[in-house]
């Protein structure tokens, strides 16, 4: 079965896609935007016998800089469209298995877009769902 | 052997391992009840001896279409008579303490899809007992 970590990796790797995007499998001490982080969020041991299948729940918050706000919105618009180029969406369900990882994977919402203030500086924010059974 | 959590039983049907697919598994087993009361019983109760026994199983699964996946195993043995084993204390030897239940079953149901949007696959079944069934302890 695939470690925490490599599940990280796989989705940093699904984001990847996203010309333009910079993207992180762990908290950087100070991001530089755009940017999409990954957190884990909660882990489902056992939910097949012989340790069969486990659930994960990830958080992927993305960050855009809010030098002008529409621009800003803009941007944040298409990472939060469910195809396209931008679709953050789109990027990481491209390959559901992680290279392999995983059996599959979906993300679930795309919630809280809002400012958010980071290092004393104002940013845009919105943060992902995502759901990998591995 | 002494109280355990059900994490790793060994559940074989039709000849192939399903646990690693297998969210859930219950073995049901009965005896008919058989009314033997006759006037003057005694303190007024009724009696009772037990009559044929019965079973059925049933599993909750994860759905999976893959070559020697759930679907594989149960669609084409839908209507036919499949043999299915069940170690509920894992993989350890078979023994007095950690018995294997065996029987055959008849396929009487399957629903390849069952499941709404956002839902991890998944098909349920409770299938009936034809026949004995033996708990072996590798003796």
């Amino acid at each position: 079965m695939p470690t925490l970590s490599e599940i990280r990796t796989g989705i940093a790797t699904n984001l990847g896609t996203i010309s333009g995007l910079r993207t992180s499998a762990y908290v950087p001490d100070e991001p530089k935007p755009p940017i999409a982080i990954i957190f884990p969020e909660n882990i489902s041991f056992d939910t097949a016998f012989g340790r069969g299948l486990d659930t994960y729940t990830f958080t992927v918050q993305v960050i855009v800089s809010k030098i002008s706000d529409r621009n800003a919105q803009s941007n944040l618009d298409g990472y939060c469209n469910p195809s396209g180029a931008s679709s953050i969406k789109a990027a990481l369900e491209s390959d559901k298995t992680l290279g392999g990882l995983g059996q599959d994977l979906r993300v679930t919402e795309a919630r809280d877009y809002r400012a958010a203030t980071i290092n004393e500086n104002t940013y845009l924010t919105v943060t992902f769902a995502v759901t990998v059974y591995a | 052997m002494a109280k355990y959590v059900l994490t790793d039983p060994v559940i074989v049907f039709a000849g192939s391992t399903i646990t690693s697919s297998c969210a859930s598994v219950t073995i049901n087993l009965s005896a008919d009840d058989v009314e033997t009361t006759a006037f003057g019983a005694a303190g007024g109760y009724r009696t009772r001896i037990g009559g044929l026994k019965s079973g059925t199983v049933d599993f909750e699964m994860h759905q999976d279409f893959g070559a020697s996946g759930i679907d594989s195993l149960f669609f084409p043995n839908l209507g036919g008579t499949v043999a299915v084993s069940v170690v509920p204390g894992g993989t350890a030897a078979v023994s007095a303490t950690n018995p294997q239940f065996s029987f055959d079953v008849l396929v009487t149901e399957y629903s390849p899809v069952d499941g709404a949007v956002g839902d991890l696959a998944t098909t349920s079944v409770s299938l009936p007992i034809t026949g004995e069934v033996t708990r072996g302890t590798g003796a």
